[in-house]
């Protein structure tokens, strides 16, 4: 397999990354009591005013992730009922980003894909957006649900010289633990 | 008397949270809001049942303060479980060579944390 750098980055890369962004929104947002399907969207953005970003960094690669979405979504996916103020939504949108970063990090393990995470932002405004992306590679998902739709931007920068295992002979990496699940010592 | 538990996590809305569904079962819940904090809590108090806390979290993560509260020697026997959505084999082996007593993934659902907190520190 051939090596990737900033001008060819490997379309398994792509594809690895695209899946696990859908799977772990939709797993996460299902977690919180939200079915999200997966949104193909040629129009303008809607009115997003919320949003987080979140960092990461690793030997392989790194970047940033972005989370757009509504008052009403982190409403409906707050985890406890009538007590969310603005300060406590953009808190819960920041934490959102980071359990949602949280869970790519563990898919993306068995592709030979460490990655260590850095502390959430938050956002708000009247209709929020994002800059030109900097990175190799930059990919955008939109899922959308009864409450309204979640955008997801993330920005990869690969190391050069970084090789995907090849899927013959990568090693079995076990969860040690599932999301929810609680391991005594 | 109620036992205390101490939730150390930056996110005030999982704070939030461990706290009500803990309160709910009886609990006294305090609050710290990184690892730094919540070293400061745990070295002046002698009632704390168990601590619940995060990892990744800014000036002290929560594996640190794990080791700092283990190795300072006063609170060896203090139940520490990490809640976090952090899952790497070295990162858990790290905690349970620390002395951690359990390590949760998010998100939870109350009734998991109450039944792992019954199970640790006691109804």
């Amino acid at each position: 397999m051939r090596g990737m750098n900033a001008r060819t980055v490997d379309k398994r890369l792509i594809r690895i990354l695209d899946d696990a962004l859908t799977a772990c929104c939709r797993d996460l947002f299902h977690a919180y009591g939200m079915e999200l399907e997966a949104q193909v969207v040629h129009d303008a953005s809607p009115h997003h005013d919320l949003g987080a970003a979140i960092g990461f960094g690793g030997e392989q690669i790194k970047g940033s992730l972005v989370l757009f979405t509504t008052s009403q979504v982190a409403i409906h996916v707050y985890p406890i009922a009538n007590s969310a103020d603005q300060s406590m939504l953009l808190d819960w949108v920041a934490e959102l980003a980071n359990q949602l970063v949280g869970r790519m990090k563990l898919r993306l393990l068995p592709e030979g894909i460490e990655l260590s995470l850095s502390t959430p932002v938050a956002l708000s405004g009247e209709r929020l957006g994002r800059s030109a992306p900097r990175a190799d590679l930059s990919r955008k998902a939109v899922l959308a649900g009864p409450a309204g739709q979640v955008q997801l931007w993330l920005d990869v920068v690969v190391t050069p010289g970084f090789e995907l295992c090849d899927p013959q002979s990568r090693p079995t990496v076990d969860a040690p633990i599932e999301e929810g699940a609680l391991l005594l010592f | 008397m109620n036992k205390t538990v101490l939730v150390v996590d930056d996110s005030a809305t999982v704070r939030q949270q461990v706290t009500l569904c803990l309160s709910a079962a009886g609990y006294n819940v305090l609050e710290a809001v990184d690892g730094s904090d919540g070293v400061e809590q745990i070295s002046k108090r002698q009632d704390l049942a168990m601590v619940i806390c995060d990892v990744n979290m800014p000036r002290m993560s929560g594996l640190e303060l794990l080791e700092a509260v283990k190795a300072a020697g006063k609170h060896v026997g203090l139940p520490i479980v990490m809640l976090t959505t952090e899952a790497q084999s070295s990162m858990i082996d790290r905690a349970k060579r620390a002395g951690a007593k359990g390590w949760i993934l998010k998100p939870f659902t109350p009734a998991m944390l109450v039944a792992a907190v019954k199970k640790i520190a006691g109804a």
